[in-house]
């Protein structure tokens, strides 16, 4: 056996940064090299515990260390949230398909985020970056439940200065103490898709969120006028063995952690109940 | 595809030389009233070797798939799957040769890359398979376009003849054994035409009587075809809500499910990662962290169970992950079954219409 796929490769936990009360950014620093795409994802185990599937918010071109942006929701992030720097993890991976940036390339590149959503979005959105003039233009729109559960707090603030490059807009669903950033609007995400004042026949839209902001970010961009083929989604399935066998992501005859996790809406859009 | 004679006393000799050679031997034995694969380690258990019975209670799949296995711990430590020097399994019915197609598609060419600890097992184990003697009422091999004797997937194959059998070498591992039963001192003639015939005329028996008792199952839409339009069907209800109990039976005596669990346990300062056998009708099978579930219901997780093996394998592989076997019946307390499921959903929908 030249190599066991099931085997991680430890990583040592540097630094922990709180983004919203239940929300924390981890950097790790694998202690053998591992160089991604981004958007495809990688396996963290906590040892004794157990793994699951993150997709790294940090650049690729960052060799040596990676980023995780980890909201706490079930028992391996409830633990990975109790670490300290110092701590050992594992990872395993990259799985499955990055995002297709030769497709991206001379076009207007729309990126919608969701809540915890925007994690895969910034390690593409720095990678775009990176290279930003072989895009027309950056637009992003990200959307979160109140102020307090903004992501990357500063570095939004950060990306909205850098405009000549880059066309941010944001919102929270609510803000009763009144305390969003300058320039973040109050609604849904799908209410910053209105007026994008984009050329909808060469763009594209990558979206990432939780189910239902995808549903209704999806449907918006439809209505907004953009092809199926150039809508981008995240799909978030329970991605388990990342090798394409297990059979936890199925979703229709796609296995998400091979096929996926991105997927263009015209890939999906005859599977019924995808939303669920 | 070379064909060859040879006796009984013959291959039992092969066998012999074979035990001494410490090579690891199953084959199916009767046990109590039913037929299983045993461990061979001793010449007197050759006479019960059943080579023209009919499947085994369970599949051959836990001999390459594992019920339960540590696949890596850590820290890192040398964990690999157990090396056989050589490993032949008998009396391997056409169906389970179906099934170890699927994993082999499933685990060699669906996965990113082949999977080691199955690959391993699979490459040191020689399958001697063999013509069925007789069916089961839950048989249905037929139905999906199989026979009841082999016509692929086997290094060798045995068809029963009076006293000895005619083999058909399939494969090169197949070629090798030919070679070991010549070194062995055993003689392997040509096959005569009334041993061909004699061949023919069973194997032409057993599937027109398969056939026959099928004939009730029969519908003109190929259960792929039936898969993309009932989707909808209230059939899936009615065997959540009349007939699952969720045992896990069905998946787990099934010899093309193929699905697995991770997971990690503390032992000691270690930390093992545990492969196990899995199942799609499971609530938490495919529910993501926070709760969020692609397939909350019962009926919902039957209908990926059905359309896993005869939809979506279809589409990726252009073969059913189904062999006909019809263990899934025999074991299900809610005597769900594949072949009248299909028939119903085919009675739905003309009734539609």
């Amino acid at each position: 056996m030249k190599e066991n796929p099931y085997q991680p490769i430890e990583a040592k936990l540097l630094e922990v940064t709180d983004e919203t009360p239940n929300i924390k950014t981890f950097v790790v620093k694998p202690l053998e090299e591992i160089s991604f795409q981004t958007g495809q994802f990688m396996e963290l185990t906590c040892p004794g515990v157990g793994e699951a599937p993150f997709t790294p918010s940090s650049s690729p071109s960052v060799k040596d260390k990676m980023e995780f942006t980890i909201m706490k929701v079930g028992g391996v992030t409830q633990t990975l949230h109790e670490l300290k720097p110092g701590a050992i993890v594992g990872l395993r991976g990259p799985f499955g398909k990055g995002y297709p940036l030769q497709d991206f390339e001379g076009k207007e590149v729309l990126i919608v985020g969701g809540g915890v959503g925007l994690a895969p979005l910034r390690s593409l959105l720095l990678t775009l970056l990176e290279e930003k003039e072989k895009y027309k233009k950056i637009m992003l729109c990200y959307g979160a439940r109140s102020p307090q559960d903004i992501v990357y707090k500063g570095c939004v603030s950060g990306w909205c200065e850098v405009k000549s490059s880059l066309d941010v807009r944001l919102t929270v669903d609510t803000d009763e103490k009144n305390e969003r950033p300058k320039g973040c609007g109050v609604g849904l995400v799908t209410t910053t898709c209105d007026s994008l004042g984009l050329d909808l026949k060469n763009s594209v839209a990558i979206v990432c969120g939780p189910p239902i902001m995808m549903k209704f970010t999806t449907l918006k961009l439809l209505d907004c006028g953009y092809a199926p083929q150039n809508i981008y989604l995240s799909m978030e399935k329970n991605m388990s063995c990342g090798l394409g066998i297990c059979g936890h992501c199925m979703l229709d005859k796609y296995f998400v952690c091979k096929d996926g996790p991105v997927f263009t809406y015209e890939q999906l859009k005859d599977i019924p109940d995808i939303w669920t | 595809m070379e064909s060859l004679y040879i006796s009984c006393v013959n291959f039992n000799g092969f066998l012999k030389s074979t035990l001494e050679k410490k090579w690891e031997i199953y084959a199916p034995l009767k046990v109590m009233d039913s037929i299983r694969f045993e461990k061979i380690i001793d010449p007197a258990a050759f006479g019960g070797i059943i080579f023209d019975g009919v499947r085994t209670d369970q599949s051959v799949k836990s001999f390459f798939f594992h019920t339960k296995e540590i696949v890596a711990t850590i820290p890192k430590s040398s964990i690999s799957p157990v090396k056989f020097e050589k490993r032949i399994i008998m009396g391997v019915k056409g169906c389970d040769l179906h099934a170890l197609k699927v994993f082999d598609k499933a685990y060699y060419e669906e996965g990113i890359i082949p999977e080691p600890f199955y690959k391993e097992r699979r490459e040191s184990t020689y399958v001697i398979s063999s013509d069925c003697g007789y069916q089961l009422d839950s048989c249905f091999c037929t139905l999906l376009g199989s026979k009841p004797y082999p016509t692929e997937g086997f290094d060798l194959n045995f068809s029963t003849l009076k006293d000895g059998f005619i083999v058909e070498v399939g494969s090169n591992k197949g070629e090798e054994l030919i070679k070991e039963m010549g070194e062995s001192g055993a003689v392997l003639s040509d096959v005569t035409p009334v041993q061909m015939e004699e061949q023919k005329s069973n194997r032409d028996t057993l599937t027109k009587k398969l056939e026959e008792a099928n004939r009730e199952f029969q519908i003109p839409k190929k259960f792929d075809e039936l898969c993309k339009i009932a989707f909808g069907s209230k059939i899936w209800k009615e065997l959540a809500d009349n007939k699952c109990v969720q045992c896990n039976g069905c998946l787990h005596i099934c010899p093309t499910c193929y699905c697995f669990l991770l997971y990690d346990a503390k032992k000691d300062n270690l930390s093992e990662r545990v492969r196990i056998w899995d199942a799609c009708i499971n609530a938490g099978y495919a529910r993501v962290a926070g709760g969020a579930n692609p397939r909350p219901t019962l009926q919902s997780r039957l209908r990926h169970r059905f359309f896993h093996k005869f939809l979506y394998f279809v589409q990726n592989f252009n073969m059913y992950a189904c062999s006909g076997c019809g263990r899934c019946f025999k074991v299900c307390p809610g005597k769900i079954e594949i072949r009248e499921t299909f028939r119903d959903i085919n009675k739905e929908v003309k009734v539609k219409r």
